[in-house]
């Protein structure tokens, strides 16, 4: 089952159920991170999660739910605990209905197909490769840092016949202290050109992007 | 799930489990008489955890098509087995013993059989109960959880439990001229509807706004080094924030702990006795297991005055060689463990609060907590009250504004010199790592002792 094909189907029973107008978001995402503790590779982890969000209007009253998504079930569920809310929410005054196909829009250049595939085992040699770089200076060393790459995948749909699909930034986020900034300079730069980079110094109290 | 665990040792894990999780919550937020949200959201998924060599490989997701779980078991045993060959250090973990045990929640009233009307208008009672001539803005919110979890393990574990939690709470903002004051309270607890029911909403709500009220002729604090009758909630901040995180087993592992190397030795006075308690009747961070299957438990952090021990994952125990706390804690399926508090608090006294206040020639005595620091590396306290009152004489008196409370957290636990019977916990959330966050609660009793005061 593709979770993302399941959003149409919230909308039509929402409104079946007499909804007057629905929003159903299905995203699919997955994150694949390697934690490096004292210069280790201590963890790595991947991830996948697929989720729907339901939005239903009736007049000015609207009423959300949300679910992770296994099955049609969960659909069904979702859409009768936000069918429920709306019994119980007063009116929204500067509720004024769901977007148009006239307010669809793209975004390019946000998602990197090469940086998509790459798994955990890829990662993980990323990581050694940059904590080697770090360490083989003596005086530095990477006590805690995180690598991590994630996807977005979504889908919108709503009563007013948008169907929008898209996907999410993939990012490759670094954390960690300040000696990570000298070996950004070392080959495994070339990464660096091709990923979008966030480095935290220690505390979140400065970043910077490559 | 047992073919997962079987996946997990024909891979070769030296370790694994798998914990699926199902989790609903239902919350209201409700402003000035107006519903702002009412949610519903239901979370479902499973986590395979392996461990090989010192490394560990997690694998998480939330379909339901048989055998995804079994092909996540043989990844997460790829995936720990590149990370040891990456060069991470063998370990052990601390090996317990196999148990089935199924275990229900202590809840009278099941919130799931409460109307999500009779949850709104609850909310609404505190909300409308904060209105008066000086209060700008009321608000209420409330929320349940109800999550039910399975785990197994490859030493033969088969745990089923659940874990209810509900809470209600109440914040108003007071205004008169360009001064604004805001005050909060709230109760929660590993219970069910009961708690609400047992609450008188109107007088809850009533309460907040009257605070909040009493906050705007609030004096400024006074300054310095000084006696200071720490509340239930203040003593709980520095029980959390300093000492219990300074005992989390991965800090000592890593000796990044002012608390390393104090086992043994004096860090308060002989008054000061402390305990991360995950079994503590129906408090927020109350659990039946942590998220690997270790039993919740009592454990002695300081013992009248000397250091005794920190909290544990099944990792950190073996590392250690330490007994297992019931400490290796996950915010949901999807999230890694990490040696995480429960309900930590400093043990009661002898003294009656009023004993203590009428025993006390000058100082403050505090009401509430706003902010707390974690200084597990240094061990400084730093916390902002909601406010307090000034002690003068034996007597409480004037109420001040919020204070920001500083100092050493030993020379702050060695100081004190009077504790209450009465001791209360507060629940809350406890974030670590990125952004993981579990329920837990901290508290403790009344206790006299020197802290510098600023702000205000």
């Amino acid at each position: 089952m593709d979770g993302l094909d399941l959003a149409p189907d919230a909308v039509r029973r929402a409104r079946s159920e007499g909804a007057d107008a629905v929003e159903a978001y299905a995203i699919a995402f997955t994150s694949r991170s390697v934690y490096i503790e004292d210069d280790v590779p201590k963890v790595a982890e991947d991830r996948s999660e697929t989720g729907l969000g339901v939005r239903a209007a009736k007049a000015k009253r609207v009423a959300f739910s949300a679910t992770t998504l296994a099955s049609p079930s969960d659909v069904r569920s979702a859409v009768a605990a936000a069918m429920a809310g709306l019994k119980r929410i007063p009116e929204d005054p500067d509720f004024s209905g769901l977007p148009t196909e006239a307010g669809k829009g793209e975004v390019s250049g946000a998602w990197d197909a090469l940086t998509a595939a790459m798994e955990v085992a890829g990662l993980l040699d990323v990581a050694t490769t940059f904590t080697h770089a770090v360490t083989e200076a003596k005086a530095t060393s990477v006590p805690k840092a995180i690598f991590r790459v994630q996807d977005y995948a979504f889908r919108i749909a709503n009563s007013n016949d948008v169907l929008a699909n898209g996907n999410g930034p993939r990012r490759f986020r670094l954390r960690g202290f300040q000696m990570f900034y000298t070996s950004l300079r070392r080959p495994e730069a070339y990464l660096c050109n091709r990923l979008e980079i966030s480095v935290w110094y220690g505390k979140p109290s400065a970043s910077a992007r490559f | 799930m047992s073919a997962a665990v079987r996946a997990l040792e024909k891979a070769g894990a030296g370790f694994g489990d798998v914990r699926t999780e199902d989790r609903t919550a239902f919350v209201v937020r409700v402003a000035n008489d107006q519903i702002q949200s009412v949610n519903e959201v239901h979370r479902r998924g499973w986590g395979v955890r392996a461990f090989l060599d010192g490394a560990w490989g997690y694998v998480s997701g939330t379909s339901a098509r048989t055998g995804d779980a079994v092909q996540a078991a043989r990844k997460a045993v790829a995936i720990a087995r590149a990370g040891a060959a990456a060069g991470v250090p063998t370990s052990k973990l601390r090996k317990m013993p196999s148990t089935t045990i199924t275990l229900e929640p202590k809840v009278r009233i099941e919130p799931r059989d409460v109307s999500g009307e009779d949850k709104v208008e609850a909310a609404m009672q505190v909300c409308r109960a904060q209105r008066r001539d000086e209060v700008a803005n009321t608000n209420a919110s409330y929320s349940d959880s109800d999550w039910r979890f399975e785990l197994a393990n490859t030493w033969g574990a088969r745990l089923q439990w659940r874990e209810v939690r509900i809470r209600m709470a109440g914040q108003a903002v007071a205004g008169e001229g360009d001064r604004r004051e805001a005050a909060y309270d709230f109760r929660d607890g590993t219970a069910g509807w009961e708690l609400v029911k047992a609450l008188d909403l109107a007088e809850f709500g009533r309460g907040v706004a009257k605070e909040a009220v009493e906050m705007l002729t609030a004096a400024k604090p006074p300054a310095g080094l000084m006696t200071v009758v720490t509340d239930p909630g203040v003593s709980g901040l520095l029980a959390h924030e300093v000492m219990g995180h300074a005992s989390e087993g991965d800090e000592i592992v890593k000796k990044r702990s002012f608390l390393t190397d104090q086992v043994g030795k004096k860090v308060g006075s002989p008054m000061v006795s402390m305990y991360d308690d995950g079994t503590y009747p129906a408090a927020h961070g109350s659990i039946p297991f942590d998220a690997e299957g270790t039993p919740a438990h009592k454990t002695t952090v300081i013992d009248r005055g000397i250091y005794r021990g920190f909290l544990h994952s099944l990792e950190t125990c073996g590392v250690l060689k330490a007994r297992p706390t019931g400490n290796g804690r996950a915010q949901d399926f999807g999230r890694r463990v990490w040696v995480r508090m429960t309900n930590t608090y400093f043990g009661a006294g002898r003294d009656k609060k009023d004993e203590i206040v009428e025993e006390t020639k000058s100082g403050v005595l505090t009401r509430k907590w706003i902010s707390g620091m974690e200084d597990p590396v240094g061990g400084s306290f730093q916390a902002v009250t909601q406010s307090g009152f000034r002690i003068q004489k034996g007597e409480v008196g004037e109420r001040v504004r919020g204070m920001t409370l500083t100092g050493n957290a030993l020379s702050i636990l060695k100081s004190v010199d009077r504790v209450s019977k009465e001791i209360a916990l507060d629940g809350g959330s406890c974030g670590k790592g990125e952004e993981d966050y579990v329920p837990v609660a901290a508290g403790g009793p009344y206790m006299r002792c020197k802290i510098v005061v600023g702000g205000g």
